[in-house]
């Protein structure tokens, strides 16, 4: 199978699954205990994936860059809580990535 | 004679307003189009390094449209020709993409069947950050239909040009080595504002605990483990305090 069929077949099976409830059942009336639930998806969504990026540090035993992500996880998390500027978050957080690695740290 | 018209809450708002609607929704995207720009790059770059025919890579950008089911895609595909691996991983990777279709169908219960599956085709963390972001202030149901096809159209625009500059233009990024924090930390800066309550934190907290176990998994099986395992322990907060 090319490369393109692959992508042909997966990109059909992502738009069913986009387009599953809001085409299908936009009527379903979700109850408010399913609903909190709902809301739960983007917060745990982006922690899983996150997880994800920092399992492929600790697989390659990345430690000093582990060590630098750290901190600036907590400042570009901080700025964007106080903020609620993506941009001014990740800047800050590189910001930090840059300077350790300015001195010879990550 | 008199021609009827479907109503619709999209076409229940003047043109002015639709575009004045469009184009903020779009303004709104910015900081956000922006935001996923190391992430595009870096796609676009991973896949430049990869075996495969770049063309067909970069379409994944309009057919998947989602940089993890993207790069899961092309990448198994690397490792395993039969394709089939790499179908299932990237429905496994977007099986969280009905989730946000099934929080974001009520709202668009009015609207056209065709718009809902170009509004759905389009769903993705940041737009459904921006329409969460629209759904707290006021307005009509019309105004927020424009409001998010604007940010919408600027994000598809905007993911496919970053994305082949990632991929055509690996010059243009030197040292790109530099940016390996960039995606890490534009997941955190998108996900912080999102963990407010006791019970997001929870589950993000065990989505994030579970997905550094699980995402050894084959089939990007353990990014859904973990989102399951997420929101039940933190549905299940939520269900304590509330009883």
């Amino acid at each position: 199978m090319s490369l393109w069929v692959v992508l042909l077949i997966a990109g059909i099976g992502a738009l069913a699954l986009r387009v599953a409830f809001p085409l299908f059942i936009p009527r379903l009336s979700i109850s408010p205990r399913w609903q909190r639930q709902v809301d739960l998806v983007y917060p745990a969504a982006m922690a899983a994936i996150l997880a994800g990026g920092l399992h492929g540090l600790v697989a390659s035993s990345s430690w000093a860059r582990l060590a630098v992500l750290a901190p600036a996880a907590l400042v570009t998390a901080w700025i964007s809580r106080r903020t609620g500027s993506v941009l001014a978050a990740i800047g800050a957080g590189l910001a930090v990535v840059l300077a350790a690695s300015v001195i010879g740290l990550g | 004679m008199s021609v009827h018209l479907e109503p619709d809450s999209t076409s229940g708002v003047a043109p002015p307003r639709r575009r004045a609607s469009f184009l903020a929704g779009a303004r709104a995207m910015v900081p956000l189009a922006l935001a996923v720009t190391p992430i595009g790059l870096t796609t676009g770059i991973a896949f430049a390094q990869l075996p495969v025919d770049p063309v067909a890579a970069w379409s994944s950008s309009w057919l998947l449209y989602g940089a993890s089911s993207q790069l899961v895609a092309v990448t198994t595909f690397v490792t395993d020709a039969t394709g089939i691996a790499a179908i299932v991983a990237s429905l496994v990777v977007n099986a969280r993409l009905a989730l946000y279709g099934a929080a974001l169908a009520p709202r668009w219960r009015e609207q056209r069947a065709g718009w809902r599956v170009l509004a759905s085709y389009l769903i993705i963390e940041p737009q459904f950050i921006h329409a969460q972001e629209r759904d707290g202030r006021p307005g009509t149901p019309a105004e927020r239909a424009w409001h998010y096809l604007g940010g919408g159209a600027l994000l598809w625009v905007y993911w496919q040009v970053v994305t082949a500059v990632g991929i055509a233009a690996p010059a243009l990024v030197p040292h790109a080595d530099a940016l390996w924090a960039a995606p890490l930390l534009c997941f955190v800066a998108i996900l912080a504002p999102g963990v407010r309550t006791r019970s997001a934190k929870l589950a993000a907290a065990t989505a994030g605990g579970v997905g550094l176990v699980a995402t050894a998994l084959p089939w990007g099986a353990g990014i859904l483990i973990a989102l399951t395992a997420g929101m039940l322990v933190g549905g299940r907060r939520r269900t304590e305090v509330t009883s």
